[in-house]
């Protein structure tokens, strides 16, 4: 009998149903992998089998777990499965652990009250557990506080917590979507091994099929609430039969197959726009002592987009920072067109800055809430006075939503009411309005779903081409950048270390950090 | 020729549309604003003075004479209502006012300039809490006598403290968000950068915490004249008429009744108001 057996789901709030009819099986020791987009109900399906519902949230239908029904079952008991049974791991590992207590108090509390150990006893198998995650230094480990651990060992602590009173089924929601590349191939290979050692059932949740394809043989495909298809990760991937499947397997191919070929020849002989040479910057007062970045040469011509890889805290938004003269360089020289690039503070850099500028991340935190998209759009073009008359205004701010492709009529509305993709195109016009020759995006896609990266990816690079301007592309996602740029620079401790042409860059890697990053990089699933 | 720059937002004028539609809140406005020219008007209008006896009849139930009654001296509570509602909407609004410029201004430099300038604006707004606001009070009344004025003043300077503190750690936590960051970029100074992105989005809890100070300095009024320090009689405000109307709760509960509604009507009004203007002023709230 499967370990654990949901059987037409539904989970309503009381303005909608959110998750249709969904059934599945898991047997003792196997993995599945869940993979849907944003919405799709997948995660909520997740903490349905621990009993996690939002309380305005009703589950019917059933979740059986070894021969016990969970849905309406006495919470008491619930929470005992809970703690012995089922176990947990979260997305976010830096907010899933208590601050204010040590490793040692939360991983032995659990192991007391779950299994009745004696406070020694919890102890030993506590620093047991910790060094079964690989993490250095266990004994030492217990008296410190999460704060003072990369992301990457609290996720391994959050493991070690979750399997500390050996629980049978482990629901993982995206618990790899937070940490470098390399960080993430580490908890992957971790999470099989145990998985493997331990015969543990594994629920694995992701939006990223490379990463599913890494750790399950077997995942389902959920979209809108329902699951729409199941089988092997292969075969969904390679001959997908429902059709949001297969629009969301194009979208995951798309986003790797290069957009820029036909573009990559003539960009050598354009000008060059960027020229950085010999740079070093830093903050003020450097916690220790070290500058963040040092010795960068990098150059961007026209109609040329050149990606910037590295890890968190490599340096890479730092580096924005200084082309965008919101801080300092050191030392080094910045020209733009042949023109320097003067310090911030120092006179006339408006008409400078207007001539760089950036794609952010978020795009819900990168438009004010309390400007309406047309004010977005018409503030730099007042500022900088490109507009004689508010017709022209008018006119250049319709251009603008045109050129990304969006109603124009929309500018009397206010960013809450678009949706991510749409509201990354209206900063994306917002970056466009000054006509800068240098784009700068920091990884402008990494907030939205898969399908809704596309559409971005290929209006970024259709931007560039028509207007002739020079993108730096800072991402850490090395599946996408093969996809975008021409060039490739390894950034790594504040130091370029390697530039190439993608292509030559991926094929063959010089520096051992882009050996290290490529191999850490997951793959999609292999031809059939 | 250059386009004026900067323009007044259009969040104003979409605040207005959404506010209007929000019924309950157009009606608080408009009861408001009767009560407002009422005060101001009434007064005028009334036979009787708000400080002239009428010993003979002395305390009188509500007839069509006297519509709210009178107080055992013989005085018309309706013209003395009216007349105590002008100092005591006057005490309100004023004093919120200045709670108002100094607080956000304070708070808003302090946030600015950050650092040592921060450090010191914010001590000096420590130091002036921990001083007891009783003692603070009994010693200008004792050094400069008893005015209208200086119970603005102390009730202002008091107020203030909570909002620049309040607006300070607001425009920190928005100083840090990458819309902000974006209008960097765009090549906005400072000053522009504060006024058009970071102050607009920290209405929301400016007006809330305005219209709740509104009734906490009506209160505060009412209770410094009922310690005798501020309001002084024949004058009155509703305050006095209230801690008045305790007194002959037994024997004459109208001097009592008709206060008492009148000031819990104000700070309702003023409440639904401040709720209705905070979901205004925000955009997300209600839709476009």
């Amino acid at each position: 009998m499967a370990l654990l057996t949901l059987q037409e789901l539904n989970i309503d709030f009381p303005d909608k149903n959110v998750v249709r009819d969904v059934s599945l099986e898991l047997d003792h020791g196997t993995t599945l992998g869940i993979i849907g987009e944003s919405g799709s109900g997948k995660s909520l399906s997740g903490l349905a089998c621990l009993g996690l519902l939002p309380p305005t949230a009703r589950a019917s239908g059933s979740i059986c777990f070894n021969g016990e029904e969970l849905i309406g079952m006495p919470a008491a008991r619930l929470r005992r499965l809970r703690g012995c049974h089922i176990a947990m791991v979260f997305q976010d590992a830096g907010t899933a652990l208590t601050p204010w207590s040590s490793i040692g108090t939360q991983l032995i509390e659990p192991l007391c009250d779950h299994l009745g150990l004696r406070r020694s006893e919890a102890k030993r198998r506590a620093v047991a557990m910790l060094e079964e995650v690989r993490l250095p230094d266990p004994k030492s480990a217990l008296s410190r506080y999460p704060h003072e651990f990369s992301g990457g060992q609290r996720q391994r602590i959050l493991l070690a917590i979750a399997l500390a009173a050996e629980p049978e089924l482990l629901i993982a929601d995206e618990p790899t979507t937070a940490l470098d590349v390399t960080v993430q191939a580490q908890i992957l290979e971790l999470l099989a091994t145990l998985q493997r050692e331990r015969g543990l059932a594994l629920l694995f949740i992701s939006h990223d099929l490379a990463v599913i394809n890494q750790i399950a043989e077997q995942a389902v495909v959920m979209d809108a609430g329902q699951v729409v298809e199941r089988g092997s990760v292969r075969s969904l991937f390679h001959t997908p039969r429902h059709p949001s499947t297969r629009t969301l397997m194009r979208s995951i191919a798309d986003r790797s197959t290069a957009r820029t070929a036909q573009h990559t020849d003539d960009s050598a002989h354009q000008p060059t726009v960027l020229s950085v040479s010999g740079l070093s910057a830093g903050y003020p007062k450097p916690r220790n002592g070290k500058r963040v970045l040092h010795g960068i040469d990098l150059q961007l011509r026209r109609s040329e987009i050149v990606a910037l890889v590295g890890e968190s805290g490599s340096g890479k938004s730092t580096l924005a920072r200084v082309l965008l003269q919101l801080i300092p360089a050191r030392t080094g020289e910045l020209q733009l067109l042949g023109e320097a690039l003067v310090a911030p503070h120092a006179g006339s850099h408006r008409r400078q800055r207007a001539r760089v500028q950036m794609i952010f991340q978020d795009p819900y935190a990168s438009l004010n809430p309390r400007l309406c998209i047309a004010e977005t759009l018409a503030e730099p073009i007042r500022f900088h006075g490109l507009a004689n008359t508010e017709k022209e205004l008018a006119v250049r701010v319709a251009e603008l939503l045109e050129a990304v492709e969006l109603d124009p009529n929309i500018g009397s509305r206010y960013p809450h009411a678009f949706s991510g993709g749409q509201r990354q195109r209206i900063a994306i016009a917002r970056a466009l309005a000054t006509e800068p020759e240098l784009l700068i995006a920091d990884e402008p896609v990494s907030a939205l779903d898969v399908s809704t990266q596309c559409a971005i990816l290929a209006l970024l690079t259709k931007i560039v081409h028509d207007r002739q301007m020079a993108m730096l592309l800072i991402s850490h996602d090395l599946d996408m950048v093969r996809g975008m740029a021409q060039r490739t620079a390894v950034i790594y401790r504040g130091e370029l270390v390697e530039q190439a042409d993608t292509r030559v860059l991926f094929a063959s890697p010089r520096h051992e950090h882009t050996r290290q990053l490529l191999a850490a990089s997951p793959s999609l699933p292999a031809p059939l | 020729m250059k386009l004026c720059w900067p323009r007044p937002s259009a969040l104003w004028r979409d605040a207005g549309r959404r506010f209007l539609r929000d019924e309950p809140a157009t009606y608080s406005l408009l009861l408001l604003l009767a009560i407002t020219l009422a005060v101001i008007v009434g007064p005028w209008l009334s036979p009787y003075g708000y400080a002239s006896q009428n010993l003979q009849i002395g305390a009188s139930a509500p007839s069509i004479a006297h519509w709210f009654g009178t107080d055992p001296l013989g005085r018309d509570l309706l013209t003395r209502l009216l007349y105590g509602g002008r100092i005591s909407l006057a005490v309100g609004l004023l004093a919120t006012a200045v709670a108002l410029v100094i607080g956000v201004s304070w708070g808003i430099l302090a946030a600015y300039f950050g650092g040592r300038i921060d450090a010191l604006m914010m001590r000096i707004v420590d130091a002036l809490y921990a001083l007891p606001f009783m003692v603070v009070i009994i010693l200008l009344t004792v050094s400069f006598g008893r005015s209208m004025l200086l119970l603005f003043l102390a009730i202002g300077c008091l107020e203030w403290l909570s909002m620049a503190r309040i607006v300070r750690a607001q425009v920190l936590s928005l100083r840090e968000r990458e819309f902000v960051q974006a209008a960097a970029c765009i090549g906005l100074g400072r000053g522009a950068v504060m006024l058009r992105h970071v102050l607009p989005n920290t209405l929301g809890s400016i007006t809330v915490y305005a219209t709740l100070s509104v009734p906490n300095v009506m209160l505060l009024e009412a209770f410094l004249s009922f310690l005798g320090l501020g309001v002084q009689a024949p004058h009155s405000s509703w305050g006095v008429l209230i801690s008045q109307g305790v007194e002959y709760i037994e024997i004459y509960p109208w001097l009592l009744l008709f206060p008492g509604v009148t000031l819990s009507l104000v700070l309702l009004a003023l409440n639904v108001l401040g709720d209705s203007l905070r979901d205004a002023l925000d955009p997300a709230h209600g839709g476009t």
